[in-house]
């Protein structure tokens, strides 16, 4: 095994080292055009594209070659298992790798680390091994896409890789799921990597690990379907709803001119002044706040997740960029790139064995408008010139910042799990102290009903339109128009529900609809897996969902004419007892996506 | 344990509507050179990658070494040397270092043999595989294949494209293997000659199927040529008024027709007087020209001849 492992590593190492010396010299070329090497310089995207077609190119191209008819039969036909050969390749091909992808990386970082001052955590050594296992991942993907009897195999690869992609936050998180999707991904590879290639998998664990990441792709490619036989031929010929709502639906309202829209609203309120109300809102400014969670930096978080980390002062020409290592910022010279001091929680500091607890921050903040540090309990105002760190925000009693604040024209939006606060932009900008809220508006429903908030600037106060297509619950749209006198009351003015449907609810809920365990499952799988104030629907929201009986009938329906179909193709392709049940069931369970991998998956006899 | 080192049974391979292997029922004992002989597609190549598990019957059975083909063992594949057509080697490797990474999974390697095998061809250690030609590409993968030594050695068109010195070199070096190793060996070739000089055992298949196994000179025995004044066969091999019993193939030479039947004793010459022939006379058939016969009978022809 290691004289084969040896002969594979030489047959692509010339390979490997070239693409190990263009990449080298990619990163000569851009540090030597870069004056200001900052950490962004690691920001790199290419390095992670070049990772993932690099690794599932090889991992295709390899294949290829070995599998050729005759090289094939010279490879397979000696005393050795099959698996043992396999491994014998990949270890080899793991070492290419490392060698092409993030070895170079390695070198950058530690080049940074050791020769400047640029701040340089742990954290960046971790690209490296993030990079290697990506490469190997989409490596491993393409050895499945050859070696698998079916070529829908590649539905299967990088189903599983969208597990690691879409959902975690924390760095050791996506390690582990992306060491899950290697395993799953090498465990499939040995399967199919065996004299008659052709022949699909027979053990039960191979066909629940090619069948159920593939249908989780299927999902996707059906609910892209719609846009075939519904949204391409309604608006050819004009019908399609996004081009003539229907009126009466939260759409026909969006889509109704922007200074028409308190107007139609207010259409049936019996308020007394609502005309003179409407004009006076055709005039004000308006600005839309958005009520939806964005993700904050993470301690050790990987560097390409990295936001908004530093602070820039031209005055003293000095740059201040957030160590995850010290949990501060540390200052050096924008030209010279020396140390100039550090900035914690208590503010600046010469030196950093002077820094304490205290002064070290709890959470990873972003920086905004080079003066807010901010937090999603807390937000800190930098004064550069008077060296000084005020505290702008402090939030309590389990409330927290859903995004970052949102600098208007004339105010401040915050909006935080509970309500929404509205500041003077001028005294939250300039007045180096604890903010003093202007406004302070709860929010009227829950925020994961809310999918938007729009403001007016009256001459009084604060018109705000609270929005939603599940305002009232799930798909039941509505909004909301409160009124924020100066004196700080909230008055309610009126609130519309809109019980017209825009898009059949066929088509809407189409996702549901073709396989309601993925939908749920990944559903579910977000929510595990990402940090819980980021989840859009909880759940218990995702769970208990009142879908009508047309839906559910059709699911049904569906369901049990996929595993019917099913049983019939299994007869015909002349499947075993226990893999006609497992398809039956996973039919039954899944629906159409697992019709559709079975036929992926399975040949005729 | 089987007595057999290939046995198949009722076995078929279907490749869409085109049937590589129909029924096929083959029992090959251990021991001497078994040579398989049948037109191109009548399913010898496909046989072999079913014996060897690349392929999946679509019914039927085939064992290896007593071993069923679809499972066989790393020990099994370690005791079967197998050479394709086109010798398949990497390329960009040296031939040191093929013939070393092959050594290292054989712990019976032998030297001795792989030295004097090697010998029959001029072949330089230290070039890279792709530049060695076709017949040295043969003679290197023959060498390290007999080097192994296998139980089952087998050669599936081996000597395809090669020239008559490098032909000759193959042979030699597969003969003098043959007297210093006891393995059984499976030769498929087109080459008459060859399994002339080497063969003890004769396999011919024709569209999947197996016609004849027996040894040479008993397959000749089956098959005779009878030398005839004849005007009339024309016409009946046209009209097929008559039912020539045996039939394989005629041919007019100088005016007298040659008539080539399988299994036929004396009697067949009364029948050729039967139906108009005189002038009788029985030749002695080769063996290449009764595997020639054999395999044209049923051969497609177009249908305006």
């Amino acid at each position: 095994m290691l004289a084969l492992l040896k002969t594979e590593f030489l047959h692509y190492r010339k390979w490997a080292i070239g693409l190990l010396a263009l990449q080298a010299m990619a990163w000569a070329i851009v540090l030597k055009l870069n004056e200001y090497t900052d950490a962004s310089a690691f920001d790199n995207e290419i390095t992670q594209i070049l990772s993932l077609f690099g690794g599932f190119i090889f991992g295709v191209v390899q294949m290829v070659l070995i599998t050729r008819k005759n090289h094939w039969a010279f490879l397979l036909q000696r005393p050795l298992n099959s698996r043992d050969i396999y491994f014998a390749i990949t270890a080899a091909s793991t070492l290419h790798i490392f060698i092409a992808f993030p070895l170079v990386w390695l070198a950058v970082v530690a080049g940074f680390d050791l020769f400047t001052n640029t701040v340089v955590d742990m954290r960046h050594y971790y690209m490296a091994p993030y990079l290697m296992m990506y490469s190997v991942a989409t490596y491993l993907i393409g050895n499945l896409v050859v070696l698998n009897a079916s070529r829908a195999a590649i539905l299967t690869g990088f189903g599983l890789l969208t597990l690691h992609n879409d959902l975690p936050q924390f760095t050791w998180l996506k390690f582990l799921i992306l060491a899950l999707v290697i395993i799953i991904l090498l465990y499939l590879n040995i399967k199919s990597f065996k004299a008659d290639r052709f022949q699909p998998l027979k053990s039960v664990s191979g066909i629940v690990l090619m069948a159920i990441p593939m249908q989780v792709i299927l999902v996707f490619f059906l609910t892209m379907s719609t846009a075939l036989f519904y949204d391409i031929p309604q608006t050819l010929m004009g019908t399609h709803p996004e081009q003539h709502p229907t009126e009466g639906s939260f759409e026909y309202w969006r889509n109704i001119e922007e200074d028409k829209r308190i107007a139609y609203l207010l259409k049936d309120s019996d308020m007394d002044n609502k005309t003179l109300f409407s004009r006076q809102t055709e005039l004000a400014d308006k600005d839309t706040i958005a009520t939806y969670h964005s993700a904050f930096n993470r301690k050790n978080q990987l560097n390409f997740r990295d936001n908004q980390w530093f602070l820039s002062d031209e005055d003293s020409r000095t740059v201040w960029v957030f160590s995850h290592d010290e949990m501060m910022l540390q200052g050096s010279d924008n030209f010279t790139g020396e140390h100039v001091g550090w900035l914690g929680q208590q503010g600046f500091l010469d030196k950093l064995n002077l820094a304490t607890d205290a002064d070290r921050f709890i959470t990873v903040p972003s920086m905004i408008k080079n003066q807010f540090i901010v937090t999603d309990k807390l937000i800190f105002q930098v004064d550069f010139a008077n060296k000084q760190l005020s505290v702008k925000l402090m939030m309590t009693g389990g409330e927290y910042l859903i995004g970052r604040p949102e600098f208007k024209e004339h105010f401040v939006a915050l909006v935080t799990n509970k309500q929404t606060y509205l500041f003077a932009a001028q005294t939250f900008l300039n007045e180096f102290e604890l903010a003093a809220t202007s406004y302070q508006l709860p929010h009227p429903v829950a925020l994961e009903n809310l999918s938007g908030l729009e403001s007016y600037r009256m001459a009084d106060g604060f018109l705000l339109i609270y929005r939603g297509q599940d305002y009232y619950g799930f798909d039941k749209a509505g909004a909301e128009i409160l009124y924020a006198h100066a004196n700080g009351d909230v008055e309610k003015i009126h609130s519309v529900r809109f019980n017209k449907q825009n898009t059949p609810e066929f088509i809407q809920h189409f996702d549901y609809l073709i396989s309601p365990a993925i939908y749920t499952l990944r559903g579910v799988i977000r929510n595990s897996f990402q940090s819980s104030e980021l989840s859009k629907q909880s759940n218990d929201a995702v769970l208990t969902r009142p879908w009508s009986s047309t839906i559910l009938i059709t699911i049904i329906l569906l369901q049990v004419s996929a595993a019917i179909v099913v049983l019939i193709l299994a007869r015909r392709f002349r499947l075993n007892h226990g893999k006609t049940v497992l398809w039956v069931l996973m039919s039954l369970v899944v629906g159409i996506p697992s019709l559709l991998s079975f036929l992926l998956l399975n040949k005729r006899a | 344990m089987s007595d057999f080192c290939i046995s198949t049974k009722n076995l078929t391979k279907q490749f869409g509507k085109k049937l590589a292997l129909n029924n096929l029922t083959l029992n090959i004992p251990q021991g001497g050179i078994h040579a398989i002989v049948g037109s191109n597609g009548a399913g010898k190549s496909t046989l072999f990658r079913l014996l060897l598990g690349f392929d999946t019957p679509t019914s039927g059975s085939c064992t290896l070494l007593g071993e069923q083909s679809d499972q066989l063992s790393a020990r099994v594949r370690g005791r079967v040397g197998y050479v394709n057509e086109e010798h398949t080697l990497p390329g960009w490797m040296k031939v040191a270092a093929v013939k070393e990474l092959q050594q290292s999974f054989y712990p019976n390697w032998n030297h001795d043999i792989y030295n004097k095998v090697i010998a029959y061809f001029d072949v330089d250690p230290k070039q890279k595989v792709a530049g060695l030609s076709r017949g040295e590409r043969a003679g290197f993968n023959l060498s390290m294949a007999l080097a192994q030594r296998p139980s089952l050695l087998i050669l599936d068109e081996p000597t395809l494209g090669l020239d008559v010195v490098a032909r000759q070199s193959f042979l030699e070096a597969l003969m003098f293997a043959e007297t210093e190793e006891v393995m059984t060996t499976i030769y498929c070739s087109h080459q008459m000659e060859e399994i002339e000089r080497i063969a003890e055992q004769l396999i011919i298949m024709e569209k999947g199927r197996l016609i004849n196994n027996s040894t040479p000179d008993d397959f000749c025995a089956r098959v005779s040529c009878w030398v005839a004044d004849w005007d009339a066969i024309g016409s009946i091999l046209r009209n097929k008024n008559v039912d020539i019993p045996g039939f394989l193939s005629h041919r007019e030479i100088d005016g007298q027709q040659h008539i080539l039947v399988v299994d036929q004793g004396d009697d067949f010459g009364g029948f050729l007087q039967k139906q108009g022939a005189h002038d009788i006379a029985q030749l002695p058939v080769n063996l290449e020209r009764a595997v020639n016969a054999f395999l044209t009978a049923n051969h497609n022809k177009p249908v305006a001849l």
